[in-house]
């Protein structure tokens, strides 16, 4: 892990598409590569974030991650920024 | 009575705000339902009102709730742990309230296990549900209050989704929290969008010297000694986080603000009491006796939090040190220091696939073996195990609980309680039935020889537990127990 990369994720809910924990599942392997993760999330209900986020919390992450409900677009600068729906 | 605004409260309801009358272990009872007594009585003996100041600070509280107030203070934010019986005169000016709690709704163990058991909800569980609908906190969330929730039971708000958008929570935080709750609150105060859910990382997690020191007493005067576990269980969030220990002046300061505060005991805390300034898993006895030496000049009472088997044996075998510390510790040949422990199961099979460092330095394949002899040495120094048993496991068989039940027989002469935990797989909560999963023929035998292990131990204990205790509990719990154990005659467990 970097000792300062930062990631930015979106993640869309499309309707119909998959269980909201898979998107999340998805990146999941993507973030051991940085020490701080932002997620905005797009189009889910509260209770339905916070299953969606369940993967987060089971698997042994080393990463800072916050997540944010809607888009939070800080000026901080990110060394990759991603997008997943 | 004086006035003063707090921006920050920090609270938690009362089964964690108390003091169990002094006794730690009386604070479990709150993890199940009401036992043939009703639920008043119950909650009176295992979660009693704590002292409280004019403004309703409590004069111990939970430790956790302790730090982040350091923490707040330390950064300059006017924040304080408040009674959850005084809430109303400090909510209608406060913007945040900040809760930390080992079990919100009672799925982690113990309380999982007695809810599949018996089929009811623990205490704490409907206590905190209470506690969330108090009026004064409804009130101040329509005016704006935001609610950031954490401790190590934060993971459950993400299991139990309708409870966070029913109660309001703005924000959901996983991790050590000392150094993430600063920026949060104070963007909390600002006015500025807070995120649903924070995962600390390990390199956010505070180093040392950014953990704060506590300003005000603990609950039964415990002090962090260690932070982290080496031993990579893996079933234990502990040991997810970097091992740090506290330097003994760190540990004096928290020691003189409990005896400042009034308290006459203190409970050294660390997942592995015996680990601190160990080599490795290898107790060194120089680092421990000036531990245990030191807490003795404060306080005639010391006690422990968890130790492993396998650094107890350790210890004893190579530097004598266990019936050493008992010697420092314990001035009283009729007293004895109660301690957590982990057995978790008597097969070595499943000992090396789970944890195999907990048996470290030793093989696992000498787990059983070890945890007989740890309670030898324990037994000897008078020191009590209360010994938990994880039922459940991942990849058990029939084949380990018999295993399980072999070692529970051979540790009948030895003063200890056994307490078997149920595992409850994070899959099963989602068909919002977990409780209703009944354990299978053999795992339900060892909950019955545990259960006829610790009345026959309970009985012997209970001179020494229930001295000093005051007589409403003392005659509480000796009808509990009575009637347990009629029930479980009649019931045919104790044959």
């Amino acid at each position: 892990m970097s000792q300062d990369r930062r990631l930015h994720v979106t993640i869309r809910k499309a309707r119909h598409l998959e269980e909201p924990s898979r998107l999340v599942e998805r990146i999941i392997p993507l973030l051991t590569k940085y020490r701080r993760v932002i997620i905005d999330t797009q189009g889910f209900r509260r209770g339905e974030l916070l299953e969606a986020i369940r993967p987060l919390s089971n698997k042994n992450i080393w990463a800072t991650i916050i997540v944010y409900s809607g888009e939070k677009r800080t000026s901080e600068d990110y060394d990759e920024e991603i997008t997943v729906s | 009575m004086v006035d003063e605004r707090f921006d920050v409260v920090l609270s938690v309801d009362r089964t964690l705000m108390s003091n169990h009358h002094g006794k730690e272990f009386l604070g479990f009872l709150a993890t199940g339902p009401p036992v043939m007594v009703p639920e008043r009585v119950w909650m009176a003996v295992a979660a009693p009102r704590v002292k409280v100041d004019d403004l309703g600070r409590p004069l111990e509280a939970p430790y956790g709730l302790r730090k982040i107030e350091a923490a707040l203070l330390d950064a300059g934010i006017k924040a304080a742990v408040i009674d959850p019986d005084h809430l109303g005169k400090h909510l209608k000016n406060a913007k945040v309230l900040g809760i930390g709690h080992h079990d919100y709704f009672a799925l982690g163990p113990p309380s999982s296990e007695w809810w599949v058991l018996t089929g009811r909800e623990p205490v704490n569980s409907k206590c905190f549900k209470k506690f969330m609908e108090k009026p004064e906190i409804r009130t101040a969330k329509k005016n704006g209050l935001k609610i950031i929730v954490g401790g190590p039971a934060a993971w459950q708000w993400l299991w139990m989704p309708e409870y966070a958008d029913k109660w309001g929570v703005d924000t959901i935080v996983e991790g050590e929290a000392e150094k993430a709750i600063v920026q949060l609150v104070q963007d909390a105060l600002e006015g500025k969008p807070l995120p649903q859910y924070v995962h600390v990382g390990i390199q956010d997690t505070p180093v040392l010297n950014e953990i704060p020191t506590i300003k005000n007493a603990s609950v039964n005067g415990l002090v962090e000694i260690m932070r982290g576990c080496p031993r990579g269980c893996r079933f234990c969030s502990v040991t997810l986080r970097p091992l740090r220990q506290y330097p003994l002046e760190t540990i004096e300061k928290e020691l003189r603000v409990n005896k400042a505060c009034g308290l006459d005991r203190c409970l050294l805390h660390s997942e592995d009491i015996l680990l601190y300034g160990a080599d490795g898993v290898r107790p060194r006895p120089e680092p421990l006796i000036k531990l245990h030496e030191m807490a003795r000049r404060h306080f005639k009472i010391v006690g422990w939090s968890h130790v492993s088997l396998s650094a107890v044996k350790y210890a004893e075998e190579n530097h004598s040190l266990v019936k050493r510390l008992s010697e420092i510790i314990l001035q009283d040949e009729h007293d004895y220091i109660g301690v957590e422990v982990g057995i978790e199961t008597g097969s070595p099979r499943l000992a090396e696939k789970t944890m195999p460092a907990k048996t470290a330095p030793y093989p696992a394949a000498s787990w059983p073996s070890i945890v007989k002899q740890a309670f030898s040495i324990m037994h000897e120094s008078r020191i009590v195990p209360a010994a938990t048993i994880i039922i459940g496991l991942p990849k058990e068989e029939p084949e380990d609980l018999a295993k399980t039940l072999e070692l529970i027989d051979e540790l009948k002469e030895f003063r200890s309680l056994i307490i078997p935990m149920y595992f409850v797989p994070m899959g099963v909560l989602k068909n919002g039935e977990w409780y209703r999963v009944k354990p299978t023929g053999i795992q339900l035998e060892v909950m019955k020889t545990c259960l006829k292990h610790d009345l026959r131990w309970i009985k012997d204990l209970s001179g020494w537990y229930f001295n000093k205790t005051n007589p409403f509990v003392k005659i509480s719990l000796k009808t509990v127990i009575f009637l347990v154990e009629r029930v479980a005659k009649w019931l045919r467990l104790l044959s």
